[in-house]
């Protein structure tokens, strides 16, 4: 598996493939970006063209390097992840004290630090020095999703390579090809997946639209029995809240008359325009504050029975007080 | 796998060479020459900024065999390790991994032996803000009064965590972020010895110093990636990309169209900016930035030096900055820094910014307070002048009248003023119209009359002047409505609302001669007072004030409670309070009673 097969990340590669080639690898490089796209994987994609015999500057994935590399006993290759919650500095100085010495087989030593913001204050502060100036030959790759997570003393220290979520357009083509979605769903499994390719390329179409056909159903005529929520688990909730407030969206930007490229259920539109008729506009907003504020409720351990609850009692209740939020 | 990143190829290796830290480089300089170095010192400051760049160079001037100079050889044995890094007097301690108090005690037994080969031995403890409390408690001693041959540096990025005791004990030096003037001119230089770097340079690092935020680590590890990825050539969208910024331009388009209420244009721009894959998180955060840019440009008007601007960057914000209102911005700022804040833990930000835009859209412009209150002052001075027709109706008896030609001409006369105020106008119609149909003073223009209410007359120096002889009548004056002409030789008066409390200090003989007094000695002639009750009832001429009939009011309360009244009279305390209020007794009660009584009695005293 070269470096090519790491999808989504074209630029992102190249630029890496190019320092490689022009020996301008710098010791320390942070890799930003949502969860879940292919940072640590790239991680180790590094570490593993810089050893591999096989080809220069890119991996063969079948060499015994590489392999020992996929499965994680290569001696110069490092991973440090959080025991428990936090990476703690005693991993740190265990590991720092194999720094001191030569790598064994290469030439290079690689450390991959995942869940970097997870070091803990002492963890992280313990780095700095083997950060900026380590042996020659070692390469950190850190791994977060966020910088402002990490202590600026670090960022400072790495090159930033930061991998985007995949463009819209990408990942539906990428989709299209991968998976039995079709054009006009492609726009709902990219908003629900949050643009996590290996994510949507797992779900399930059928399960979507059932579920979706389930929430919209029910919130035509909603009641406290027609939505039982003991049924359903928090990840559950959050997926058809999510499809609903997309659903109240696009009823919005019909409503100010944005082009339907930019709606999210394209492919019930019909359906939509006839509902989007029917709600006015400020209880269309109102409905999507509300929903955000359930989801917003549950992603901090609400309770679910009473979060759903609260959302169907105001679901009708637009009332007039200012929608500004300040 | 050899490469060394530019920020450690080009750490400096002279004090002249520090970038942007000057004084401190200067003082350092000074303090070799003459001689007096200290044996602790302390830098603090931001990441990226020298200090233990600096720490390194106090060492090598130190001990460079030529010196100590200011200027070390960097040619020398000595310097060439302390470069290296293998000196071993020169002893460079990680405070974060070796924090314990162990540490310390290791170090402390240490210090005693002499320098192998240099003048000094240099401890340079980095990260020191990481030491343990016990180690800091354990460093103090030594680091008072250390052996002659030992220096320290400590060098932290927190120094709020540094014990008191420890920073009293240390030559401190506060490392400032480098402006980007600095970084700018630093990188430029730098650039140009990295070999030939073609195209246009300015905006680009203009841009990388932007982000870097006063770090030069920071924008050195940019840097290095901006050449590494570079054809020989810098391009601005290159740096955009890797710091992820978004180009002004978009988030200009993305603001105007919320200024102009565009809700539909600005949905398209984040469509844009999200399929470019940009993080919506960051869009709203430099959108932040920008809107606080225009503040600030709106605020200092343009001056040069305010914000680090291109041209063509300056161009864009002077055009916002003239077209939005303070306010506006100001509310904008706070709406997208609550999404901004909503957005890091939602699971679909997209959803938030999106309707904050539509809101922020949606929302009417905000007037300037300044134009609000100008308009009640309008608002104001118009109704002072329907009121001062002495004998007005009512409010309320007007809406059955047809307006008369004079209404309209009072609006005309505000309009033309206030251009574009049809809230004042229609206000001011309402308000004028009472007084002007009233028609008591045909032929006058209601507008002259509004100045007219007051000609020549001091009327806010006279209450001033009456208040220093009798606080409680002075006030009253305030709920006066004052009617004189020049030259006239009477003055009107009426209370603004009915209130019998007021109207009976007004009717009070020692009062008005107070006020007559006041009034003489402001206008220099004597004037004749008339007063008249709100409820319209006409004049009174103060010569021919119908005497209240008071006896029989008196008897009254008499045959109702008897003598009990007399007695009462003679307390001093009630006395006092007659004068004082002007008072009269109309029933006694007994403190337990109930507050309704009271009520009762001071209401049958309002209605006789």
């Amino acid at each position: 598996m070269p470096f090519k097969d790491i999808i989504g990340h074209d630029k992102t590669i190249r630029d890496i493939q190019r320092l490689m080639d022009e020996d301008r690898l710098p010791h320390a490089l942070l890799f930003t970006g949502p969860e879940g796209i292919g940072k640590k994987l790239t991680g180790f994609s590094i570490a593993k063209a810089l050893m591999c015999k096989e080809s220069k500057n890119d991996f063969c994935d079948s060499c015994p390097s590489c392999q020992s590399i996929s499965k994680g006993n290569h001696p110069d290759v490092a991973l440090i992840q959080p025991e428990g919650n936090s990476i703690k500095i005693e991993q740190m100085r265990e590991w720092q004290k194999t720094l001191e010495y030569r790598p064994y087989l290469g030439s290079h030593r690689v450390t991959i630090i995942d869940q970097a913001e997870k070091m803990t204050q002492a963890a992280a502060n313990s780095i700095l020095k083997a950060l900026e100036e380590p042996p020659l030959g070692t390469l950190i790759c850190l791994v977060t999703i966020e910088t402002r997570d990490m202590l600026p003393t670090i960022v400072s220290r790495c090159q930033v390579v930061r991998f985007s979520p995949l463009s819209c357009s990408d990942f539906c083509k990428i989709l299209l090809d991968k998976s039995n979605i079709s054009g006009p769903q492609a726009r709902l499994v990219y908003n629900i997946s949050k643009g996590q390719l290996s994510k949507g390329i797992s779900m399930n179409m059928d399960y979507l639209s059932k579920l979706r056909d389930e929430w919209i159903g029910s919130f035509r005529s909603p009641s406290f029995d027609n939505i039982s929520v003991t049924k359903t688990d928090q990840a559950n909730l959050l997926e058809g809240l999510e499809i609903m407030a997309y659903w109240v969206r696009d009823m919005v930007l019909l409503q100010l008359g944005v082009d339907d490229a930019l709606l999210t259920h394209q492919d019930m539109l019909g359906e939509l325009k006839k509902e989007a008729r029917k709600v006015p506009y400020r209880l269309a907003m109102h409905r999507i504050d509300i929903i955000l504020q359930t989801m917003e409720a549950l992603q901090n351990n609400a309770n679910p029975k009473i979060a759903m609850d609260c959302l169907l009692w105001q679901w009708d209740k637009s009332t007039n007080k200012e929608m500004v939020m300040i | 796998m050899s490469y060394i990143v530019l920020a450690r190829r080009w750490r400096p290796r002279q004090f002249d060479d520090v970038v942007g830290q000057r004084p401190i480089t200067q003082t350092l300089k000074n303090s070799i020459t003459s001689g007096r170095i200290a044996h602790a010192y302390l830098f603090s400051g931001p990441r990226g900024v020298g200090k233990t760049t600096t720490a390194r160079i106090l060492a090598k001037a130190l001990n460079c065999q030529k010196g100590p100079s200011p200027q070390p050889c960097d040619a020398c044995a000595m310097c060439e390790e302390i470069n290296k890094g293998s000196s071993v007097d020169v002893i460079e301690i990680d405070g974060a991994s070796n924090n314990s108090v162990d540490d310390i005690r290791d170090l402390r037994e240490k210090v005693h032996y002499v320098p192998a080969r240099g003048r000094y031995k240099v401890y340079i403890i980095d990260e020191v803000h990481m030491l343990s409390n016990q180690a800091f408690n354990a460093l103090l001693k030594t680091l008072e009064e250390p052996p002659k041959h030992i220096v320290f540096v400590l060098a932290t990025t927190e120094v709020h965590k540094i014990p008191l005791t420890i920073l009293s004990r240390c030559q401190r030096y506060d490392f400032r972020r480098i402006s980007s003037q600095d970084i700018r001119s630093h990188l430029d230089k730098l650039l140009k010895q990295e070999g030939d770097i073609k195209g246009e340079r300015e905006t680009p690092l203009r841009m990388i110093a932007r982000f870097a935020d006063g770090s030069l680590r920071d924008a050195l590890s940019l840097m290095d990636q901006i050449i590494s990825l570079s054809d020989g050539e810098i391009k601005l969208d290159q740096v955009l990309d890797l710091v992820s910024f978004i180009d002004r331009r978009t988030i200009e388009g993305l603001i105007r169209a919320v200024s102009e209420g565009k809700s539909r244009d600005a949905l398209l721009i984040i469509e844009g900016v999200s399929d470019r894959g940009y993080n919506l998180k960051h869009f709203v955060e430099q959108s932040l930035q920008y809107i606080r840019d225009i503040i600030i440009f709106k605020l200092t008007e343009g001056k040069e030096n305010a914000l680090d601007l291109g041209q063509d960057e300056r161009v864009g914000i002077a055009e916002l900055a003239n077209s939005i209102s303070q306010d506006d911005l100001l509310r904008y700022f706070d709406m997208l820094a609550k999404a901004s804040e909503r957005m890091r833990f939602s699971p679909q930000p997209r959803l938030i910014i999106e309707m904050t835009l539509i809101r922020m859209a949606e929302l009417p412009k905000m007037e300037p307070m300044e134009d609000i209150i100008r308009r009640m002052n309008l608002l104001g001075s118009v109704k002072e002048a329907a009121s001062c027709f002495p004998l007005a109706p009512p409010a309320g008896a007007h809406a059955s009248k047809p307006l008369n030609g004079e209404a309209h001409e009072a609006s005309n006369v505000i309009t033309a003023k206030e251009e574009g105020s049809i809230f004042v106008v229609d206000q001011a119609s309402e308000a004028a119209s009472p007084g002007i149909l009233s028609g008591q003073l045909s032929g006058e223009k209601s507008s002259e009359r509004a100045k007219a209410c007051m000609d020549g007359l001091d009327w806010p120096g006279i209450i001033k002047q009456v208040k220093e002889k009798g606080m409680v009548f002075g006030s009253v004056l305030d709920h006066l409505r004052v009617d004189y002409k020049d030259g006239s030789d009477f003055i009107e008066l009426a209370l603004k609302e009915d209130n019998s409390f007021y109207w009976r200090l007004l009717e009070d003989k020692k009062n008005l001669a107070l006020l007559q007094a006041a009034i003489a000695s402001s206008i220099g002639k004597s004037l004749e007072i008339r007063l008249r009750r709100p409820d319209g009832k006409g004049l009174e001429n103060v010569g021919n004030t119908v005497e209240m009939p008071e006896r029989d009011k008196i008897q009254l309360s008499k045959d109702i409670f008897g003598d009990s009244l007399a007695l009462i009279n003679k307390e001093p305390i009630i006395q006092t309070a007659i004068d004082i209020f002007s008072a009269e007794i109309v029933g006694t009660h007994i403190a337990a009673n109930d507050k309704t009584d009271m009520h009762e009695s001071m209401n049958r005293d309002e209605n006789a």
